[in-house]
Formats: structure tokens, C-alpha cells, sequence
């Protein structure tokens, strides 16, 4: 934790290419023990932030990754913070007991039994090289590999991209079941909001360089109201101003931010919208 | 933790191709070569002709050797008489050239193995994106860096040396058994002579002084290696290459082009090597000091570079 109680805090975090911000004035905070799932279209800045908190490449602003300033000490900072970005970065020649000997000399906090007993549970030859492995055993293999890493904070870098459906939902089973612990902080970049919703505790919705949404998932049925809104109500309820209007059935779907929930009441059944829904909202917006 | 072994480990693994499995076979194939050629001789089955004539410009000596259907037997016999009667600083001289000769082709491939390392070793894993697994773990830059140089300017050394090393015993035992049979002394005539032992400290010393005077040379390797976004080799040679033709047409100089010839064609080392310990070059002048410090600053800003670099 940094000074503030904070995992990370970040305050008007940029990083310019020419013309271009990748980043522009980002602010946010992840507490300890949170899942924040950072979300966002293609482009819209999610890796260029991670990697400014993993001290992999510059930037403008102020970030605090566990009292560290990534940009200086990168060496401690991984002591403390594990990451994983798609299947494709274990070097292909390495093998895999190569790995777990490596991360072994290497790394203070690895458990090397832990990692054993990980990878005994899959079908991973050991003597195999990562070229000769599936995509699937590859990231068994890198989970395996970070989950015996006892951190404080995990990033994952859209890490199920280009699996199929079994080794996704594997994978996020196993960081929820066998891995989160309630002390450790994960950030999830992923533009598959579906697949993580049920696993995270907060929202980070990025796009073109900025935040547009930060909350706490457990505030968005509070923020946040989906109507199915009746014929005869619709001209009502669109000049309460909805977010987002879509159509279903003859009916109205409308997000409402803010919105006052007895009023709206009136004109429909009410839910909490979906991250999805919420997410083609704020896009749509922004 | 000292992580130094580890590193130093990752790239044995990485590189075991071409930093042992190269250098064995071609042990391998030297000593095959030498035990056919020694089986050619004493099996006697080989007839031949030979009509040379050798001509040293040195002493104005002249040798004409003749020989018509005589066996490889009859031959080396012949020749290994006449070569025992020689005085002990010809003969160190002869058994010089041949073990030189045997001996530099490890160097001449070790070269180029530590330069096409030096290369690529900070430039593949951001091609393959593998520096985002290398860079997840707590390993400092400085010490990814100065792993890969202490790698390239020793260990990698080591190994062909070792190579080296038992090529240079295999020649003494087979010449040896060669020449058993002859009425020689096999010490005073092929082992005092040939001088391993004092041949493989001036190698040790080869390859310490080569290290140091060719430093800026590796050390220019490994920035564009750390710098490159793509073609490093092109970079390699293009700026140097560059430099020296702007040179040329401004100033009609040739310093800069003297100093890559010096200290990348390894023209000084290799004098020092040719003419043995006993060489008149200093090894430790400004020259050397200042390949040092030039050196230094070029790994460290290949260390620097490291800090900023991301997949390509």
C-alpha cells in the first residue's frame, strides 16, 4: 500500500505520441483487496496504462504503485507485482521446468512446491519447450507459474485473448478459486466485459485517453437504472434524458444515470443494467 | 539473492546451440580428422608421391623431398627425423604455426558467435515480446545487461577455450603415437616444444585483453541491440560505415576508420596472439585504458536504453 491506503493511485496520467494521447489526464485509485476490471475498446489506452504501472514505459503525471514510483525502481516493484499479458510472451524456447528453476532463483516470494502441485494438476510436459506447447498450456503454464508469486498486486493484460471458451473459463475459475485472497489486488484489461463481470468489484471504463466511469460495482444499481420502458411512458421518459435507448421486443430499454428510482418506476420494470449495456452507454457518450 | 548464476544460466539455455553444441563438433570433427589422418599413416595402406619442394625465405633454406610410391608411414617417418634433428627454437617455431593455425579457428568462429550474441540478446525478446515475461520478473536492468556482457566476454570464451584446450592435447597424444617407432625422444621433440601450458595462459590472457580492447566494439553491439527497432546489424555497420566515409570526404582523414580497424577486426590482439606472450605490444597503454572507459559508457547506455525498451 502507498501513503494513501492505496494499491495504486494515479493522478493525471498521460503519455503524448505527437499529436496523439494515448493517455490524457487519467485519475484513478485501486484499493486493496478489489477487482478492477479495466475496460475499454481497442486503442482506448488500457495497455499503455498498465504498462505505466509496471514501469515498462514512460509517462507524464503522478502514479503510486505501492509507495513505488514505476519509472525508477522497477527492479522492487516486481517483488511486489505480478503480470500477465497475452498467451504470447513466454519465450518460445524456454522449457517449462526451465521456468519454474528460473522464476526460483529469481523471485523472493515463489513458492516452488505450490507451483509443482499447479502444474501437476495439468497436462503439461515439463521437459517441453513453450513452441511445442498449445496455446491453452501456455497459459496454464504462465498462471501456474504467477499464482505460486504471492503479490500484492496481479495485472492481467487482456490474458485470455485468442483462447478458446474452456481454457477462458478455466482460467478465470482458477484466479477466483485458487488464487484471490482477499489481500491481493487484481487489474483485468480485457474488451470481453461479459466473461468478467460476475468476478469483479469495481469498473474502470476507459476510451480515447480518459476515464469514463470509475465505481464500485455494488454502487452501480445505485447510479445506475435500466428501464424497460413502456410504449405509452416513452415520451416521458426521454426527456428525463437517458444515457443509453435501445430497442427490445416493442419496448424501450433506457439507462438512466442518477435517475430518480420512484419516478421511474412508473414507467416500466426497472433493473441494474448490464456492464455490456453500460459499456455501448459510456462508448456512445464519450 | 545473488540472481547472477540464474542469468547466466538463462542464456546457456537459450544459446546452447551455438555456445557448446558448435564448439563440440568442431572438436569433434578436428579430432576425427586427426585420428583418420594418424590411422591413414600407420596402417601404411596409403601409397604416394610426393615430389615437394619448400623454399623458407627467412634462412634461405631450401628443402626438396622426393618420394616415389612410398607409404604415409615412410613419410612422416622420414619427416619427424629430420624435424628431431632441428634445433629446439625451430622446432618451437614449427610446432607454433601448427598449433596456432589449429588453434584459431575456434577464435575466428568464437568471434563471430559473441558478436551476432551481442546482436540480438537485447533485441529478440522485445521481437518476440518475450522482455514483457523477462521484465515481469524483479531483475534490474543493470543486471539483465551486464549478465549478457559477462556471458559474451567470458563464459562463452570458456567454453571454446576448453575446446581449444583438449584439440591442442588430442594433437599432442596423436602426433605422439604418430611418431612412436621412431627413434626420437617424444618430450624434447613434440611436448617441450609445443609449450601447451604456456600457450593456454596467453590464450586466458587473449581473451582477457581482447575483452577490455574490444569493449567499445561489444559495447556498441549491445546499445543498438537495446536501441534497434528493427535491423540491428544494418545499424551496426551503417553507422560506423557512415561515419567513416564523412570523414573521409571532410577531412581526408582516416582516424576514425584506424580505430574500428584496430579495435573491431581485432588487428592488435591478434598480432599479440600470433607472436605469443613474449610480444613486444604493451597491453597496458592509454590505448587500452581509454577502450575501457569508451566501453564502459557504451554499456551503460545500452543499460539506459534497456529502461525505456517495450515489445517492438
Amino acid at each position: 500500500m502507498n501513503e494513501s491506503g492505496n494499491v495504486v493511485t494515479a493522478r493525471g496520467l498521460s503519455k503524448h505520441f505527437g499529436d496523439f494521447s494515448a493517455l490524457d489526464g487519467v485519475n484513478f485509485d485501486i484499493r486493496p483487496g478489489s477487482i478492477v476490471g479495466l475496460i475499454g475498446p481497442n486503442g482506448a489506452g488500457k495497455t499503455t496504462t498498465l504498462k505505466s504501472l509496471l514501469g515498462l514505459t514512460g509517462f507524464d503525471g503522478d502514479l503510486d504503485v505501492l509507495g513505488v514510483d514505476p519509472r525508477k525502481d522497477r527492479k522492487s516493484l516486481m517483488q511486489r507485482v505480478c503480470f500477465i499479458s497475452d498467451v504470447g510472451v513466454l519465450p518460445r524456447w524456454l522449457r517449462a521446468r526451465e521456468a519454474v528453476a528460473y522464476i526460483d532463483a529469481i523471485h523472493p516470494r515463489f513458492n516452488r512446491e505450490k507451483a509443482m502441485a499447479l502444474l501437476e494438476k495439468t497436462n503439461i510436459p515439463m521437459n517441453n519447450r513453450v513452441k511445442q506447447l498449445s496455446k491453452g498450456m501456455v497459459t496454464q503454464l504462465h498462471l501456474a507459474l504467477v499464482m505460486a508469486i504471492e503479490v500484492d498486486l496481479l495485472v492481467l493484460d487482456e490474458p485470455t485473448l485468442g483462447l478458446d471458451i474452456l481454457y477462458r473459463k478455466e482460467f478465470y475459475d482458477r484466479l477466483l478459486n485458487d488464487y484471490f485472497d482477499h489481500q491481493t489486488s487484481i487489474i483485468i484489461s480485457t474488451h470481453q466485459v461479459e466473461e468478467i463481470e460476475s468476478i469483479l468489484t469495481h469498473l474502470l471504463f476507459i476510451n480515447k485517453g480518459k476515464i469514463v466511469l470509475d465505481a464500485a460495482m455494488d454502487d452501480l444499481s445505485e447510479q445506475y437504472v435500466e428501464v424497460l420502458v413502456k410504449p405509452e411512458h416513452v415520451e416521458q421518459a426521454l426527456a428525463l434524458g437517458p444515457i443509453y435507448t435501445r430497442d427490445m421486443l416493442g419496448k424501450k430499454n433506457m439507462i438512466f444515470e442518477r435517475g430518480d428510482r420512484t419516478q421511474l418506476e412508473g414507467f416500466g420494470e426497472i433493473n441494474v443494467p448490464s456492464v455490456a449495456d453500460l459499456f455501448v452507454a459510456k462508448m456512445q457518450r464519450s | 539473492m545473488n540472481q547472477l548464476p540464474m542469468l547466466l544460466k538463462r542464456e546457456y539455455w537459450e544459446h546452447r546451440t551455438t555456445f557448446l553444441y558448435l564448439p563440440a563438433i568442431m572438436s569433434m570433427l578436428f579430432i576425427g580428422i586427426l585420428l583418420f589422418g594418424s590411422f591413414a599413416i600407420q596402417s601404411g595402406v596409403v601409397n604416394v608421391s610426393i615430389d615437394s619442394e619448400r623454399h623458407q625465405d627467412g634462412n634461405h633454406q631450401t628443402e626438396e623431398f622426393k618420394a616415389e610410391g612410398a607409404s604415409l608411414l615412410e613419410i612422416f617417418g622420414q619427416r619427424i627425423n629430420r624435424f628431431a634433428d632441428q634445433s629446439f627454437s625451430e622446432r618451437e617455431q614449427v610446432l607454433n604455426q601448427v598449433y596456432y593455425s589449429t588453434s584459431v579457428i575456434m577464435f575466428v568462429v568464437l568471434w563471430f558467435v559473441i558478436v551476432f550474441y551481442f546482436i540480438n540478446c537485447l533485441y529478440d525478446d522485445r521481437k518476440d515480446r518475450s522482455i514483457l515475461f523477462w521484465k515481469s520478473l524483479p531483475v534490474s536492468d543493470t543486471m539483465t545487461v551486464v549478465s549478457k556482457l559477462i556471458v559474451g566476454l567470458i563464459v562463452v570464451p570458456t567454453i571454446f577455450l576448453a575446446f581449444t584446450m583438449i584439440n591442442n592435447v588430442a594433437l599432442l597424444l596423436v602426433s605422439s603415437i604418430a611418431a612412436l617407432g621412431n627413434d626420437i625422444d617424444i618430450f624434447s621433440t613434440l611436448w617441450a616444444p609445443a609449450n601447451i601450458i604456456g600457450r593456454w595462459v596467453t590464450f586466458v590472457g587473449y581473451i582477457l585483453f581482447a575483452g577490455i580492447w574490444c569493449l567499445p566494439f561489444f559495447g556498441w553491439l549491445l546499445l543498438i541491440s537495446s536501441w534497434a527497432k528493427s535491423a540491428p546489424l544494418a545499424w551496426v555497420v551503417g553507422i560506423p560505415l557512415l561515419i567513416t566515409i564523412v570523414e573521409r570526404i571532410f577531412t581526408g582523414s582516416g582516424v576514425v576508420r584506424a580505430f574500428f580497424m584496430d579495435h573491431v577486426a581485432l588487428r592488435q590482439p591478434v598480432v599479440w596472439l600470433q607472436d605469443g606472450y613474449g610480444s613486444e605490444l604493451s597491453v597496458v597503454s592509454m590505448q587500452t585504458f581509454a577502450s575501457l572507459i569508451l566501453g564502459v559508457v557504451l554499456v551503460g547506455l545500452a543499460i539506459w536504453r534497456r529502461g525505456y525498451a517495450d515489445e517492438l
